[in-house]
């Protein structure tokens, strides 16, 4: 039911599309405000798709992350007029923090932005997607996606078994341990290769190569993904013409600017939230209409 | 299958140049942003630059089902042989073996291949990320110079040159993967002292990953040869393109046997 709801309904190419424009904004604009904004939007986009339960799951790595850049930057790059306080000889410069922090929060948007991606674009989107570029790569990325969950659970029963005879990676010095996890792949590798062999002589024996590739979900380019494919065009094209103006970013070196957004500034926040918010315009109206039809009100 | 999608089939092969727009626009941006000294867009757009050209030899020959398998089940093995290794070191991962091996054995193409494929599918896992294109170019590079350095030769796929090459690649990996932040500490500060400084501190993990390579391919590296070696000869695959290519090769395996 999750596949036709919503954000998730959109036709693949309106969806790589937004992801694209999504991530280069979030380069492209360099503005603390701006980028806690972006990351803000991109938590609401997390807790509409799955109420945060993916992006909670990445949220330790992410803030070790972003922590070691704002720690590092200023030992590393001494650039800056106001100097704060002297590390030993190390002068840790305002503006070189200030730079820390805002590249911590470009880090962090783009991170959590990338965690719905993982919620929207499906296997079947992705492959849909790519075969029209690279259509062997894409299928090799499939397959190898694919086989994945079977190898791990293959892993696990080799560790279990293997473990009764004393190889194990759980125990031992770490020489031990790392030849014994290496001899575990060894033995998955000649099982897994064994019958992936009868696998490409299926495929082989169903036609492939004999054509080009159809594909198994046929996508239609439906009226809201033109709705929605112009809405995010007609932002990006906004935004970018702020940008080209020179707002949406922060003077930081050699003099740190002041904070303050100027109207230009304003517009291309303006337009970066709407563009990441724009695809949830589906989500609540198909929450509505499930609501109206369901149960009347 | 409707009419309709076969209609759309029939045009498929001019979908692709739509990366040449794409790319020209995208290289213009990053060049705006690296004048107003953000350097984030211009590494990342370059890297997936890098990668076209090598897609592009891979697609335009005709492969066989058993060839592509061989990748898949290449890509696989290196990702789900991250997991008996999570609980080890971090940065102690036998992925880059598996890719360079993979080189080895069946040619640079199918190793840049199993490289790239690894990295975008065990992110697929991971989680993907800003860094999953670098990952690919790195790994995939280091299939494809496996590839280069010691396919067509029998004393190079022994343990200790393939042993070097592999803390190279220790090294060159962690090298690439810090481009991006190092990039950034360059167009903000003009200063190589800095640079150099980011690098110096992702240096341990270099390292750990140094020594797991060679660890690595002096313990494992001729039976993996080895095996996979066999089963290239029993997927009959692999091996056609060489011969198109080369007519020498097939002298060449017997001395390599």
């Amino acid at each position: 039911m999750k596949e036709g709801f919503g954000f998730r309904s959109l036709h693949p190419i309106v969806i790589g599309t937004y992801y694209a424009g999504g991530i280069t904004f979030g380069m492209l604009l360099f503005h603390p405000l701006i980028l806690l904004a972006g990351w803000a939007a991109a938590v609401i986009i997390n807790v509409h798709l799955d109420g945060g339960r993916e992006w909670r799951k990445w949220s330790l790595p992410m803030l070790i992350g972003i922590v070691l850049i704002v720690v590092v930057n200023p030992i590393l790059s001494h650039r800056g007029r106001t100097v704060l306080y002297y590390l030993g000889d190390i002068p840790i410069t305002l503006e070189s923090v200030i730079y820390g922090v805002t590249l911590a929060m470009s880090m962090l948007n783009v991170l959590t932005f990338f965690v719905t991606y993982r919620l929207t674009m499906t296997e079947q989107k992705f492959l849909y997607l790519f075969t029209r570029i690279s259509p062997k790569a894409a299928l090799i990325a499939m397959m190898a996606m694919g086989l994945v969950p079977r190898l791990r659970r293959r892993m696990q029963e080799l560790m279990l078994i293997q473990r009764t005879r004393g190889v194990t990676v759980l125990e031992g010095t770490i020489a031990q341990r790392a030849r014994n996890g290496a001899r575990l792949i060894g033995t998955l590798l000649s099982w897994t290769l064994e019958d992936a062999l009868q696998t490409a002589d299926s495929m082989q024996a169903r036609g492939y190569g004999t054509g080009t590739r159809s594909s198994y979900l046929d996508y239609r380019f439906r009226m809201r993904d033109w709705g929605t494919m112009g809405g995010l065009l007609a932002c990006s094209a906004l935004l970018l013409l702020t940008w080209g103006n020179g707002h949406g970013f922060m003077v930081i070196y050699p003099r740190l600017g002041s904070f303050a957004l100027s109207l230009g500034d304003g517009v291309a926040l303006a337009a970066y939230i709407g563009y990441l918010l724009l695809p949830l315009g589906w989500e609540w109206r198909d929450r509505r209409a499930w609501l109206i039809t369901n149960y009347g009100r | 299958m409707s009419g309709k999608s076969r209609r759309r089939s029939r045009s498929l092969p001019s979908v692709k140049w739509i990366i040449v727009p794409i790319a020209i626009a995208y290289l213009a941006l990053a060049y705006l942003s690296l004048q107003r000294g953000n350097s984030l867009l211009i590494g990342i757009v370059l890297v997936l630059l890098s990668i076209i050209p090598f897609l592009l030899r891979f697609e335009r020959r005709e492969r066989k089902a058993r060839e592509l398998m061989l990748i898949a089940v290449m890509a696989a093995v290196a990702t789900v042989s991250r997991i008996p290794f999570a609980t080890l070191l971090p940065g102690f991962t036998p992925v880059t073996f598996v890719v360079i091996v993979s080189g080895v054995v069946f040619g640079a193409e199918a190793g840049w291949m199993v490289g790239a494929a690894s990295a975008l599918v065990s992110n697929l896992f991971l989680g993907q990320g800003p860094w999953t294109p670098w990952q690919m170019f790195a790994w995939g590079l280091a299939g494809y110079t496996a590839g280069l350095f010691a396919h067509r030769s029998g004393w190079r796929r022994g343990r200790l040159p393939l042993s070097l090459f592999g803390a190279a690649w220790g090294f060159l990996f962690g090298w690439i993967m810090n481009v991006t932040l190092a990039l950034d500490q360059w167009v903000q500060t003009h200063s190589w002292e800095a640079v150099v400084g980011k690098y110096v501190t992702g240096l341990p993990f270099e390292i750990i990953h140094a020594v797991a390579n060679v660890f690595f391919i002096l313990t494992f590296g001729p039976s993996w040869i080895a095996l996979l070696e066999r089963y290239r000869r029993k997927y009959g695959t692999l091996e056609r393109l060489e011969t198109l290519e080369e007519g020498t090769y097939d002298e060449q395996t017997s001395v390599v046997q």
